[in-house]
């Protein structure tokens, strides 16, 4: 019998194959995740920024079907995670949460081998709020009066920082240029927590700080907060705390974001990005975020992040010029 | 004090209910496996577990989460005891005497004291942290820098202890130690010191990988080169104390308690520089102090509960002021806060039914530890009759991952390897690691608290003695110096 499958059949056959592979090659492309992500968070486990991750993350292993791990990489204040993140292969299977200072203060101030603004953004889920706080007994009630007396006794107020040069002495910085000058020393410290333990200890006067390690102490009255100086804090507002935008005409952001290595595929991008929003639009979500890490949760995209990112780090690098802090003049 | 005692009872009765008992028995078991195995901390484990916390209610959790982390105390014991492998910093004391009398036969001995050690040292903190907590809260506050370098050099001092039969060699091989402690980052500038441009490098030599590399493969390749049976099966023993023994780990005990009990309070010491103090302090009151380095009960009964007492005391800080003592507690900070838990002066105001709960977990959790890690003593001295062809390649795999495990870095790895060689080197010419291994640690410490303290002052050195607390120490430190040269001067004098 001679076969069924003339030229006929064949050119249908042909037709049919092409009509299924465009039909199918876009759903192909997205055949992620299919094994377990590894997000990298350059602070220690219980810091504000893993808890984030953690919190975040476990909601996004639901949308995601794939288990996502922290890997707490810790080393040279968040470098070392976002620098193994932007060495990894661009699959999607390698991301980290990183606080903004890394993508906005360490470019101009060490020298680093690559520009961490080629990472690719999924997305922010919060911003840091920072006040500037001293000890409740201490003789400043409001922030003028602080200023006077450092500008009173040059070289007197001892104020602690977070280590190295960062966001703290960038806000330090600030205000005194505001004011047009106050000599103050500065304390290095590891973090946050040994921030408080120092101000409540006595050995500095003020710290500037973010709220995850301070919102126990000021809330039962331990210390006081006399500025705020991320762009809004509703809670210190609430109480009569000036914010340093309206009083000075500066802030300092800093924003915590996830990102994957440069050059990940757009669709992967994407996908994350939508998995962080579902996760950060979560009522639960929210409130284990508000309660654990307590800064401003806000979800922001990709592209948005990016934007604020940049806008930051010209910001901070314009005082960090006037500062001298550049590694390369 | 009725309050108190009425409060403590209503946490028993919360922490005894079946749920939590199971929590406190689970993590204590999950804490002994990860102190167990080297390389993974309590950190990791409270780590892996926290999102499991979401599921299950703030109490319960918080229970399993403390249990683990002193669970990890007792298990780190029983690597440094059997198989000279120190599962975390706090045990590297312990594998100086542990392991040498497991070699003589008496390591179930050794393991048996350190879990009664670890049990009374605990439940004295707690005992402690229930009566005087608010009291205590304020020690934390009058340690600042120049009280912690103080502290620090004294421990430095102390570390003469560890140094053999050779004060040079000691000196030489702290040198060492402080020299290998310099790469990292600044913590006053920020910038990278003698990394050579490696990423892994900038938060300094890890610690955890040098121990293990100088002890426990440091063992598998001497042992291998005295092509020696591991250990030959009569020389397991008996796992039941000696009333001699029993005599002898009395006072070291009761020391050990109250100095891991006060170092607790302290944050950001660190499990090391307790540990070591105990040791010093025990060799030093010993009636013979040769016998340390040799396999003296002492030198693990003091140390295993003195970091034990630590371990518990740290919660004190914790509950009172919301410090976290160490970045252990870090991770339970964490997870008391995902929980919505603030620790500090008002949680006990606040809820006072949980904090009561969890406090009187502490006592059971030690409890239960006790009792799981006493029997089972006789049965992890049974390690010990696997051939070594299988136990060492057995032991340097789990060393190899342990070291890769702690921050996914090969760096971590070769240190192992190459600090294995460097000890096995250092055995032969009988050059002390210990104290090498302890100024690793320590010398960062030192070197922190004198620059924050200088910081502080504008240079002014003064600082250092600023308040009685610094001024005496320091005072102990001078004298710790010059007495044994007054002592020397004057036994030369006095046949004349």
């Amino acid at each position: 019998m001679p076969s069924h499958l003339g030229r006929g059949s064949s050119i249908l056959g042909i037709a049919t194959a092409l009509v299924l592979a465009s039909g199918s090659a876009p759903a192909l492309a997205l055949d992620y995740p299919t094994r377990p992500i590894t997000m990298l968070v350059g602070y220690g486990a219980g810091g504000s920024t893993d808890l984030a991750a953690r919190i975040v993350a476990q909601h996004m292993e639901k949308t995601l079907g794939q288990p996502i791990i922290i890997d707490n990489r810790t080393g040279g204040n968040g470098l070392v995670a976002v620098a193994a993140t932007y060495n990894a292969r661009p699959d999607g299977y390698t991301i980290t949460m990183t606080s903004g200072s890394v993508l906005t203060v360490m470019p101009w101030n060490i020298e680093m081998s690559f520009d961490p603004q080629k990472l690719s953004i999924v997305g922010s889920s919060h911003e840091s709020l920072y006040g500037l706080f001293v000890r409740a007994d201490a003789p400043w009630k409001t922030i003028d009066e602080y200023i006077t007396h450092g500008k009173a006794n040059p070289g007197k107020i001892i104020t602690a920082n977070s280590g190295g040069f960062g966001l703290p002495d960038i806000g330090m910085a600030q205000l005194v240029n505001a004011v047009d000058g106050m000599r103050y020393r500065t304390v290095p410290t590891t973090g946050g927590s040994e921030q408080v333990l120092k101000l409540l200890s006595g050995d500095v006067h003020s710290v500037l700080n973010s709220m995850a390690p301070t919102a126990t102490h000021f809330r039962g009255g331990a210390i006081r907060a006399l500025l705020v100086v991320s762009p809004k804090w509703p809670e210190l507002e609430a109480q009569g705390v000036p914010l340093s935008t309206q009083k000075y005409g500066f802030s300092v952001r800093n924003l915590s974001v996830i990102a994957g290595p440069p050059g990940m595929p757009e669709a992967i991008r994407a996908k994350l990005e939508s998995a962080l929003k579902l996760a950060m639009d979560d009522p639960t979500v929210m409130q284990r975020l508000k309660e654990g890490v307590g800064e401003d949760m806000r979800y922001r995209n990709g592209k948005d992040s990016l934007k604020d990112i940049v806008e930051v780090e010209a910001a901070q690098r314009v005082v960090g010029t006037e500062l001298g802090k550049l590694a390369k003049p | 004090m009725l309050d108190t005692l009425n409060s403590l009872m209503g946490g028993f009765a919360i922490a005894l209910q079946p749920g939590n008992l199971l929590f406190a028995l689970l993590g204590s078991i999950v804490g002994t496996a990860v102190g167990v195995l080297p390389g993974i901390g309590p950190i990791a484990g409270i780590a892996i577990l926290m999102p499991l916390t979401f599921k299950l209610d703030a109490t319960g959790s918080i229970i399993m989460l403390s249990a683990i982390y002193y669970g990890a105390m007792y298990g780190g014991t029983i690597t440094s005891v059997l198989i000279n492998v120190p599962g975390e910093g706090a045990s590297a004391v312990t594998c100086i005497d542990g392991y040498k009398m497991a070699r003589k036969g008496r390591g179930g001995a050794a393991l048996a004291i350190a879990a009664i050690g670890s049990f009374i040292g605990g439940t004295f903190a707690t005992i402690v942290l229930v009566v005087a907590a608010p009291t205590l809260a304020s020690v934390a506050l009058h340690f600042g820098p120049p009280e912690f370098f103080a502290l620090m050099i004294l421990g430095l001092i102390l570390l003469v202890s560890f140094a053999g039969e050779s004060l040079l060699l000691g000196f030489i091989s702290a040198l060492l130690g402080l020299a290998l402690s310099i790469p990292g980052s600044d913590i006053v500038n920020g910038t990278p010191r003698l990394t050579f441009g490696n990423i892994d490098l900038l938060d300094g030599i890890s610690f955890v990988p040098v121990i293990m590399g100088l002890y426990g493969v440091t063992e598998i390749l001497t042992s291998l080169d005295r092509r020696q049976e591991f250990f030959k099966t009569e020389t397991i023993g008996s796992t039941t104390l000696t009333s001699d023994e029993i005599k002898a780990s009395a006072m070291p005990i009761v020391r050990g308690s109250l100095l891991g009990t006060f170092f607790g309070l302290i944050p950001g010491i660190g499990t090391i520089l307790p540990t070591v103090v105990s040791y010093a302090m025990e060799k030093r009151l010993a009636s013979d102090p040769s016998r340390f380095g040799h396999g003296a009960i002492e030198g693990v009964a003091g140390p295993e509960t003195t970091n034990n007492a630590y371990a518990n005391a740290a919660m004190i800080p914790l509950f009172t002021l919301g410090i976290p003592a160490s970045p252990t507690i870090a991770v339970l900070l964490g997870a008391f806060m995902m929980n919505g838990l603030t620790p500090g002066p008002f949680l006990f105001r606040d809820k006072p039914d949980f904090v009561w709960a969890v406090i009187a977990s502490l006592y059971i959790g030690n409890l239960i530890l006790l009792i799981l890690n006493l029997p089972l003593v006789s049965i992890w001295v049974r390690l010990l009759r696997i051939p070594y062809s299988i136990l060492f390649p057995a032991v340097l795999a789990l060393t190899v991952v342990g070291a890769y495990v702690t921050r996914n870095s090969v760096l971590d790895v070769w240190l192992v390897i190459a600090f294995g060689i460097f000890g096995y080197l250092a055995r032969k010419i009988d050059f002390p690691v210990a104290p090498m291994a302890f100024t690793l640690i320590l010398g960062p410490l030192t070197e922190n608290s004198l620059r924050q303290a200088l910081s502080m002052s504008d240079g002014d050195i003064a600082i250092l003695a600023r308040g009685p607390l610094s001024a005496s120490i320091l005072g102990i430190c001078a004298l710790a110096v010059i007495w044994p040269l007054v002592r020397m001067v004057m036994r030369r004098l006095r046949p004349a």
